[in-house]
């Protein structure tokens, strides 16, 4: 059993936080299918899946809930966010006149805003989170959180969309979205602006910052309440990171400022070990072995060997070096034939045990 | 014709999923490029710094891609001082700019033109972190131009769309490790690419590879060697099976490229050779 395993066994939900290119979202299906095991309702929510994996979790994936039956397993939950759609849906749910949610919906600054604009994922997920989580059909969810430039982005993402649909700049609060109408047709400042931004341009933005203002409103209030569920005794974040410098260090970084804004780490799941985890098997006891290979004149295994003796240093190097939140689980990385499938039951059985 | 090369492209685009060693390859390319043409080495301020390979050429220069301070340079040329600074003083401003659909990338393409066109480089090499963010960064100015019709900053977007999706101008260099998942996504982003630029990146860079896995013959015989117990015959028929499989995964970037794939082995204890001697391999093909 992984040390990490009865912290998260323990959540109702699990976010899966990390840089990018560390399996994340392998490992939070994993993760997933681990707690259905053991007869939990489970959803795993995730933002943008390899193709290979997202064929495997089930063809039918979208932004609505899908059952997803690996084969000999029980059955779990997942759906795949997409900005622009969990958006629409958001904006249908909150309680607005219908002709704000009109006029917002037909923005072409919302349609280009949500396609592509950093923070919208992440303040989808939140916000489907929290609505999953009201929800009396799942008894966890795990979320894998979206790829991004920066790894701090799901904390600071969501704040900024909200403030922006609410007419707030980064924390700067209380500006009014009529402003941005006002201003292009200031003197000055205002003109200069209307000249380089076209007035066009300029009108448009002031109609959608008028419309947007009661849905950044509303938004607010569920922001505020998922990170109070994110902060309390339910949730659990997992730190997910490859034995390589950077993405050890991006967990490090990430784990000292979810600890500084009081989120609940479980602890760091290690994922893609190349060297061998079997005990008995470190760098030394490789060396060894290449060392017999050679004498027994079989030089390509014995180079091989040698190759997993120096990848066992520099993982080992590099755990060391990184302070990463205690206690952690150690992930081989699965051999290359495997499917997407097998992938997933064998790492949840290396996950819970 | 010949078909164009890095060497002909004043942009090149480096791009690559999280963990493949895109930054090491970028590095690479600048410092190759930069033996005998000036090199700015192009990565967004917010994304972890990229370093020049140890013995780059002096005539590589590592340029953070600053949004912001891009912006008030624009603001400063395009308008008289003060109203400059009153402008970027004002929260409006800032409220109506984070409201203005691919701004931010339309910046970044400008300041990655004002290098080569302002600063003189011969090249600019972006290290462009994350397949979302270049992507993005390549549809801003179509997003811009839907939202606004007319005014000097969609001129601008028009401008600047036209320019970085001219395959004379733009080079790509796709990296990616041999791993099915991520030659799985590489292969999608190739796709994503061809739409935009009518063409596949010119160098395609396999990372991480795991070293030639032995003949059968001597693989059926690790069993039999004393002194090597069986958790190390599973972890050696694993790497092998790793290379075989990465192999096969080569094959089809080799397909749908039309040329092989640059392959630089894994070689963790010595990150530095590593990246010297991708860097002599991509040579021959910047070349």
């Amino acid at each position: 059993m992984s040390g990490v395993w009865p912290a998260l066994q323990r959540a109702d939900v699990i976010v899966a936080a990390g840089a990018g290119g560390v399996g994340k979202t392998t490992v939070s299906a994993a993760l997933g299918l681990a707690l259905a095991r053991e007869g939990r309702r489970v959803l795993v929510l995730t933002v943008d899946p390899a193709r290979r994996l997202a064929d495997a979790l089930g063809h039918d994936l979208g932004p609505d809930p899908s059952v997803v039956r690996l084969p000999r397993e029980p059955e779990l939950h997942a759906a795949m966010l997409d900005a622009p759609a969990s958006f629409r849906r958001v904006v249908q749910r909150l309680p607005v006149r219908d002709s704000d949610r009109r006029r917002l919906l037909g923005s072409r600054i919302t349609k280009e805003l949500t396609g592509g604009d950093a923070g919208m994922q992440e303040l989808m997920a939140i916000v489907e989170l929290e609505r999953f989580c009201e929800d009396d059909a799942y008894d966890a969810i795990v979320l894998d959180t979206p790829p991004a430039l920066h790894a701090l982005e799901l904390l600071d993402g969501p704040e900024r969309i909200v403030g922006l649909l609410a007419g707030r700049t980064v924390r700067t609060v209380g500006l009014a979205s009529g402003l941005a109408g006002r201003f292009s047709r200031l003197p000055g400042p205002g003109r200069a602006l209307g000249k380089l931004w076209g007035a066009d341009l300029l009108s448009e933005i002031a109609t959608f910052l008028d419309a947007a203002r009661p849905f950044g409103e509303a938004l607010s209030g569920h922001l505020d309440h998922a990170q109070q569920l994110l902060r309390s005794e339910r949730a659990a974040f997992v730190l997910v990171t490859a034995p390589a410098e950077v993405p050890g260090a991006t967990a490090a970084d990430l784990a000292a400022e979810l600890r500084r804004r009081g989120h609940p780490i479980a602890g760091t799941i290690v994922n893609r070990h190349r060297a061998p985890l079997d005990a008995g098997l470190d760098a030394d006891a490789l060396g060894e072995v290449a060392d017999h290979l050679s004498a027994a004149g079989l030089p390509s295994a014995a180079r091989l060997a040698t190759h997993l003796a120096a990848v066992a240093e520099h993982e080992q190097a590099m755990l060391t070096a990184a302070a990463l939140p205690a206690p952690s689980a150690h992930l081989a990385e699965r051999p290359a034939q495997e499917r997407p499938e097998q992938v997933l039951s064998a790492l949840a059985s290396a996950l819970a045990g | 014709m010949a078909p164009p090369t890095l060497l002909t492209s004043p942009l090149v685009l480096v791009t690559g999923k999280g963990g493949v060693g895109r930054s090491t390859v970028a590095s690479a390319v600048a410092a190759q490029l930069a033996r005998g043409s000036r090199v700015a080495l192009a990565h967004p301020v917010d994304a972890p710094p990229v370093h020049p390979t140890p013995g780059a050429p002096r005539t590589l220069e590592v340029r953070p891609i600053d949004r912001d301070a891009s912006l008030d340079l624009y603001l400063s040329d395009n308008l008289p001082g003060p109203l400059a600074a009153a402008l970027k003083a004002s929260r409006a401003f800032r409220l109506i700019t984070a409201a203005t659909p691919g701004l931010a990338e339309l910046i970044a393409i400008g300041e990655l033109k004002r290098l080569l066109e302002e600063e003189g480089f011969d090249h600019v090499v972006y290290d462009a972190p994350a397949t979302g963010h270049l992507l993005a960064l390549l549809d801003a100015p179509g997003r811009f131009e839907r939202a606004a019709a007319a005014g000097p900053i969609a001129r601008r977007a028009h401008e600047f769309g036209t320019w970085i999706a001219d395959p004379a101008v733009t080079g790509m260099v796709l990296v990616t490790t041999g791993d099915a998942l991520a030659v799985g996504e590489a292969l999608d982003l190739i796709d994503a690419l061809e739409a935009r630029l009518r063409k596949v990146p010119e160098v395609v860079v396999a990372n991480r590879l795991a070293p030639p896995a032995p003949s059968p013959g001597e693989l059926e015989a690790l069993a039999g060697v004393e002194g090597v117990p069986p958790a190390a015959v599973a972890a050696i028929e694993r790497l092998a099976a790793r290379a075989r499989s990465e192999r096969a995964q080569l094959g089809k970037l080799t397909r749908r490229v039309g040329t092989q794939p640059v392959q630089s082995h894994e070689q963790p204890d010595a990150p530095v050779v590593a990246a010297t001697q991708a860097l002599a391999t991509i040579a021959e093909r910047v070349r």
